[in-house]
């Protein structure tokens, strides 16, 4: 066996609790926003989404809008965490290889958000 | 208004269903998803892709999360096909902008078809890691790379290891399976999974937990660009991901009871029949309002 290639136990358990941390949040978020979007019948108007300084101010307030909107980002940012968390760890154990490669990978998603809601 | 308090149950059952379906088929689930919402709930095509996307988002990780404790993802294979896979769902995501939803069914119908014929046929060996890819491993050990990889087998109780090979053939169909992700918003396991266990010699338990793992990224890659053009419905696609996850929690869990077989090749044959649907929808009943005005979840 090739024990360079086993992935670094301490990788797979700080992927493992981001990717955890990530899902249960937004799941968490999701439950509350829907649960008062649709009790106090909440609508979003078509086009783009608020500005994210709105999202946070509205959220304090309760609307639910609000929360699934932070439901939603938090659930679309946990795969970016995930690559974050590799670009680390390969560039903690000097794998510079993979750490460039996860960091371009980084570098395409802040790519495609910047395109999106940049 | 796409969700409400008279119809949240049942867009949360078809979340519910299409997760399970995934679990027990081995599919991200989207194939299912998209139908049902254009279909069955009247969602315009590019929020049902917008909604499917955050889905797939929602799945990939939460069976990361099991699939990297156990050590079959192949974090490093991964990484490097997601720079393919990331590269093609940004060019699908903003070509999508630019189509009408009736060419996207059309699209969808068709990519169907090969998927219903992949899933008909199903994975050759998926019950357990053969031996033939011990014996591989032996006889090209000695051309170790970092892309190789090993894991315990959870039914043999053996570490099974492999060497990657034809990394390019990977890369390839990566970038198809992106692209194919970014503009239909479906995972694309179903094209990547065979490919990483014929072309690249991935034993299929590390090839379908190493495409599940990439499809987060994929959809990721997407999804900024379908929630910046407003085609993500807050109310909706979080009704879909709760039902998703929920699903894709208890079909884990019937996965020993259920014979995968006949279950995939009546899915196969209803792809088909839901394929002809969204071609004949696309070509001749489509009637869909491409404007959407006013408020909706």
């Amino acid at each position: 066996m090739n024990s360079e290639n086993t992935p670094h136990p301490g990788h797979s358990h700080w992927v493992h609790r981001v990717l955890l941390t990530g899902v249960a949040a937004s799941c968490a978020l999701l439950t509350v926003g829907l649960a008062i979007v649709l009790f106090r019948n909440e609508a979003r108007p078509m086009g783009p989404p608020p500005p994210l300084s709105d999202v946070f101010s509205k959220a304090l307030h309760g609307r639910g809008l609000s929360f699934l909107e932070l439901g939603l980002i938090v659930l679309m940012l946990t795969p970016v965490a995930r690559v974050a968390v590799l670009v680390l760890g390969w560039a903690a154990d000097r794998d510079w290889k993979f750490a460039a490669i996860a960091f371009f990978v980084l570098l395409l998603l802040g790519a495609s958000l910047f395109l999106g809601v940049g | 208004m796409y969700t409400t308090l008279e119809n949240v149950w049942w867009i949360f059952l078809a979340g519910l269903g299409t997760g399970l379906l995934g679990a027990l088929l081995g599919t991200g689930g989207g194939v299912f998803l998209i139908p049902i919402l254009v279909l069955g709930i009247g969602v315009p095509m590019h929020f049902a892709i917008a909604t499917s996307i955050l889905s797939v988002i929602a799945t990939s990780s939460a069976a990361a999360v099991v699939n990297v404790e156990r050590g079959t993802v192949n974090m490093r294979l991964g990484m490097s096909l997601e720079v393919m896979t990331a590269l093609g769902a940004i060019a699908g995501g903003i070509v999508a902008g630019w189509l009408s939803a009736s060419f996207l069914e059309l699209l969808f119908g068709l990519v169907l078809l090969p998927t219903a014929l992949l899933m008909w046929r199903g994975r050759e060996g998926s019950g357990t890691d053969t031996s033939t890819f011990a014996s591989t491993t032996v006889a090209i050990s000695t051309s170790k790379s970092t892309l190789d990889g090993t894991y315990i087998d959870d039914n043999t109780q053996k570490q099974v290891t492999y060497h990657v090979v034809r990394l390019w053939a990977g890369m390839l169909v990566s970038f198809v399976a992106g692209s194919l992700s970014g503009v239909l918003g479906i995972g694309g396991g179903v094209f990547k999974v065979p490919a990483l266990n014929l072309l690249c010699n991935v034993p299929i338990k590390a090839a379908a937990a190493t495409s599940n793992f990439m499809i987060g990224v994929t959809a990721a890659a997407s999804a900024f660009l379908y929630y910046g053009r407003g085609e993500v419905r807050p109310a909706l696609t979080a009704t879909v991901v709760l039902g998703v996850l929920a699903g894709s929690l208890i079909g884990t869990r019937l996965t020993r009871y259920f014979s995968g077989n006949h279950l995939r090749k009546l899915f196969a044959a209803l792809l088909v029949l839901v394929a002809a649907q969204m071609l004949a929808r696309s070509i001749v009943v489509h009637a869909t309002p491409e404007a959407h005005t006013g408020n909706q979840t």
